[in-house]
């Protein structure tokens, strides 16, 4: 049985929404029912796309684990970083070091090592470099930040290609793809094999990851990103969360340029350049930040858009083909913009909306729609405003420093913005 | 000279101000009282021109503004001073001061203007040179007020002018407002949580609460007003 | 003394050229770094010139100014009499650049007034997709890079004394100067460059002095877009055209806004001096077989990092004002 992806994404995607939105058990065990349901989904992909999609696919799930781990410093903790791509790099090479076949790095015994223990190294590498990253980046913030670590980013390739040695220069390394275990040969193609691969430490990473952000130290993040000074108040050790961040950020980046790495079966300054850096940032944006599932819909994004969104708009009457085919960074570029116009809290902001309808109440605030939309529109946007170097904007008066919250206008007998809609889909 | 009609208006779903009716007349000072979050500041806003009503009518000397731009409505003569007191805090007080006639091209005029500001602060004269920020909080105070005469107003709307200062400088501030008042017949729409001081130089007050105006009355009236008396005076 | 360091000395791995075996060298350094300076410190006055009214980094600035550059090449290619003259073309790429930036803002940015900060900076990135794209599909058939004219010559060297340097080496650090001085006087000396400054400290404040804070903004954007387009028709001739060539002039920009501080105008021309030099310096004056021309890159952002660790908010950067 073939299918085609978008039938495939719009079938797996509509049943666990479904799931999610059913009016049995609990609020907990519908988000865990859609879960596994959505996981389900995933594990029959390999058997029903063809290999070019399959591939892209294992691309979301390595480039996911990628942007969550940006999303925890970024979205989560504030810090916005334009370097991340470094870590993945990182990790890429860590890999391609460790198998390369030439065994050009004697310094480790030339006996080939396993491949997923290669995974560990690279992450914990990454966390390490994470570490001498993240404790100097502690005296910046904002957008001094981002250049910084911009600056890590260009440099990194660079340095890669001037000390060939061991990096094999501009031509990089190469290695074989570890092949499937022995007791899934016959069942499962070595494309289908790299996917489960991916998927399986994608979900392990979201898991840990989901424990993590849910807890006590998710809040320390988060309380960070508002305010320093306030969570320094609370008791929290701020340039410990900070650093923290960074490292198991660079964890995470390091294992998803593991499995880049060993999904390419070669690595080389290419595999990472600084424009694909910048669009992690994109991404997570995209997406939505301070959400684990923004981060996978971002990953998404990034691997969607190029491929098929000129395609998808050459269907459309409203533009010659020849556009199109001629300028798709042209499309791209148009579908980011709207995008970010149509959902500037990115993907995520607007499923975490939908997904708190319940099914049997649709029908009953379908009358009041029109209004309930606008006074959420204009909720998120009082409430969800993560500007880790905002001062206000441009004097709209919307913003709510100016507006409500500074204002203190704590007893008027309107419902005050409480939840958080960025917190969703974890 | 002013009035508003029924004006309601909201910060998204937060509802600042239910049908708010107020006027002023031309030469006379009015206050509006209230505490935190009453809706003082949203009324000003609203004036304005920051903040644009749901509904209801502003009216200024006989003509709707609440459709209006900011700086058209400085152009018609109606100045603020912002809570807060909003100033170019690394710009010098000399070109604080001249931004407030920004929208002026009389040069003669402007001089004068900035003679009379002087005049009434002649500690601005001394600071001319250095940045606003670096002014003690009377004197930024000062440059606000004298920021906003320097549009040569017909209204003038202040907020809180009271916000942080000692008392003893207050006192100084209120006492220059009362006399470009007296002196000038420049209407002032005076929004202060210090009603004491508000309603010695005030002809008429409003008692705002919870976006509504509750109460409405002579200043002197509303400080034998029981209610306020207990509410706003404290004795 | 034994081991792998004396072998490497040995071997003259860290060998370097010494500025004052060659005086003439080193002055040409400088000043070369000095005139590829004033093109960063352009690109950097654009970047600082959005960024300390609106706290956005338009990432689209290279790419807004690559495609005017390549506009004012086809304008010399038609031939049209006068307006393909170079000199004409540096003012075309100025109005250009003034132009375009105006509907950017406009178009592509004002809808998005508002939203978080990193909302809008992604906008900025698809814009800098869409232009190059476009950019590619317009200008970029057949033969690349092209070249671009300069109104002097860029082989021809013109003696100053203590170095031979590049005639049009000299016009670019000439311009560059001049349109600095021009901003500065606009910025101090103009009721309208006094409305712009008072709209990026405090736009509530100045939407009450009557100010059109909309149209400051628009006239922000415009300026940074002036900035650009002239700093791509002052480079191209250089680099050559290419739908890619002002991104590296951009990442350089990039740190001089940074390193000057990212709200400080006389910053960002500082920053962009010290980066086009130091740059050259690096490439020239370090050892060749570790580090050299190669590393001149990250030799200047390991500088730039180093500094910020120093100084967080830049050289000139006001200290944030941190608000509890």
């Amino acid at each position: 049985m073939e299918m085609e992806v978008w039938p495939f994404l719009a079938l797996s995607l509509g049943v666990t929404g479904l799931v999610r939105l059913l009016p049995w058990g609990t609020e907990r065990q519908r988000i865990v029912a859609s879960l596994l349901v959505l996981l389900a989904f995933m594990c029959w992909a390999p058997f029903v796309l063809d290999n070019f999609r399959l591939f892209q696919m294992t691309r979301i799930a390595v480039l996911g684990l990628a942007l969550l781990g940006l999303n925890i410093l970024t979205g989560y903790n504030g810090q916005v970083s334009l370097g991340h791509g470094a870590f993945v790099l990182m990790g890429a090479y860590t890999v391609a070091v460790l198998l390369d076949r030439k065994e050009q790095l004697n310094l480790i015994d030339a006996s080939p090592w396993p491949f997923w223990a290669t995974i560990i190294v690279a992450g914990i590498l990454a966390a390490a470099a994470g570490l001498v990253i993240g404790v100097p980046s502690l005296r910046l913030s904002g957008p001094y930040l981002a250049i910084a670590t911009l600056a890590v980013m260009i440099s990194f390739p660079i340095i890669v290609r001037k000390y060939g040695a061991f990096t094999g220069g501009s031509q990089g390394l190469g290695f074989s793809r570890p092949p499937q275990p022995p007791f899934l040969e016959d069942l499962i193609s070595r494309e289908a094999w790299m996917y489960f691969l991916c998927l399986l430490v994608l979900v392990v990473m979201v898991l840990l990851g989901w424990n993590l952000l849910r807890g006590q130290f998710g809040r320390a993040l988060q309380a960070v990103r508002d305010s320093e000074v306030a969570a320094a108040a609370m008791g929290i050790d701020v340039a410990r969360v900070k650093v923290l961040a960074f490292v198991i950020s660079a964890f995470y980046g390091g294992v998803a340029g593991a499995l880049l790495g060993l999904i390419s079966g070669i690595v080389n300054p290419d595999t990472v350049d600084i424009v694909q850096s910048i669009n992690y940032l994109a991404g997570i944006v995209i997406g939505g930040l301070a959400s684990i599932m923004g981060s996978i819909i971002g990953a998404a994004a990034l691997v969607f858009i190029p491929s098929d969104a000129a395609k998808v708009v050459a269907k459309l009457p409203i533009l010659s083909s020849d556009v199109v085919t001629r300028a798709p960074g042209a499309i791209q570029g148009a579908v980011v913009i709207v995008v970010m116009l149509l959902m500037p809290y990115g993907v995520a902001g607007v499923l975490h909306r939908l997904a708190r309808l319940r099914l049997d109440q649709i029908a009953a605030r379908w009358r009041e729609a029109p209004a309930l939309l606008s006074r959420s529109l204009q909720r998120a946007s009082w409430t969800w405003d993560i500007r880790p170097w905002a001062r206000h904007g441009p004097g709209t008066g919307h913003s709510p420093r100016e507006g409500v919250v500074g204002r203190g206008q704590g007893n008027l007998p309107t419902q005050q913005p409480r939840e958080d809609p960025t917190k969703g889909g974890q | 000279m002013l009035r508003l009609d029924r004006v309601t208006a909201a910060y998204g779903p937060i509802v600042a101000l239910r049908e708010v009716s107020l006027e002023v007349e031309a030469g006379s000072v009015v206050t509006l009282l209230g505490a935190n979050g009453a809706g003082k500041t949203s009324t000003l806003r609203v004036i304005s021109g920051l903040l644009r009503p749901q509904s209801g009518v502003v009216e200024y000397e006989g003509e709707r503004i609440d459709r209006l731009s900011p700086d058209r409505i400085v152009r018609l003569g109606i100045a603020q001073v912002p809570e807060g007191r909003q100033l170019f805090s690394q710009l010098t007080v000399r070109e604080n001061l001249e931004l407030g006639a920004y929208l002026r091209r009389d040069r003669a005029g402007i001089r004068q203007d900035l003679e009379r500001v002087f005049n009434y602060f002649p500690i601005l004269a001394q600071r001319q040179k250095q940045a606003a920020g670096s002014l003690s909080g009377g004197e930024q105070q000062m440059l606000a007020i004298g920021r906003a005469l320097m549009a040569r107003p017909r209204l003038l709307l202040l907020d809180e002018p009271s916000l942080g200062l000692a008392p003893l400088v207050t006192r100084e501030i209120f006492r220059i407002i009362h006399a470009i008042n007296e002196q000038e017949g420049l209407t002032v729409l005076l929004v202060e949580q210090n009603a004491r001081l508000a309603l010695d130089i005030a002809r008429k007050g409003y008692v705002l609460e919870t976006g509504r105006v509750v109460l409405s009355d002579l200043a002197d009236n509303l400080r034998r007003n029981e209610e306020v008396r207990r509410s706003y005076l404290g004795y | 003394m034994h081991g792998p360091l004396s072998a490497l000395l040995q071997a003259g791995v860290f060998l370097a050229p010494k500025p004052w075996d060659d005086p003439r060298l080193f002055g040409e350094q400088i000043v070369l770094g000095l005139a590829t300076g004033a093109v960063y410190a352009l690109v950097a006055l654009a970047i600082v010139l959005i960024y300390r009214s609106t706290d956005i980094i338009n990432f689209a600035q290279s790419e807004m100014a690559m495609f005017g550059t390549f506009a004012m090449w086809s304008i010399w290619l038609s031939g049209v009499p006068f307006f393909s003259n170079p000199w004409a073309l540096l003012v075309l790429a100025g109005l250009f650049g003034l132009g375009l930036g105006a509907v950017v803002e406009r178009v592509v940015i004002r809808p998005v007034e508002g939203k978080p900060l990193l909302t809008i900076v992604v906008v900025t990135l698809g814009l800098f997709l869409l232009l190059n794209s476009v950019a590619t599909w317009i200008w970029a058939q057949g033969e690349l890079p092209k070249s671009f004219p300069s109104p002097l010559s860029v082989l021809k060297a013109v003696d100053i004394g203590f170095a031979n340097i590049p005639q049009h080496h000299l016009l670019i650090f000439g311009v560059g100067v001049a349109t600095m001085v021009l901003l500065g006087l606009l910025f101090n000396y103009t009721k309208l460059g006094l409305a712009m400054r008072a709209t990026a400290q405090n736009p509530l404040a100045a939407r009450l002095m009557g100010i059109n804070v909309g149209n400051m903004l628009t006239l922000g954007w415009a300026l940074s877009g002036t900035l650009g387009g002239i700093s791509g028709a002052l480079i191209a001739p250089v680099l050559s055209l290419h739908p890619a060539f002002m991104l590296s002039v951009l990442l350089y920009a990039f740190a001089a806004a940074v390193l000057g501080g990212l709200n400080s105008v006389p910053g960002a021309v500082v920053g962009g001096f010290i980066i086009g030099v130091a740059e050259n310096l690096l490439g020239t004056y370090t050892p060749h077989a570790i580090l050299g021309p190669e590393m001149k890159l990250p030799l200047a952002l390991m500088l730039l990092v180093a500094i910020l660790l120093v100084r967080p908010t830049g050289l000139l950067g006001e200290r944030a004002v941190r608000r509890v």
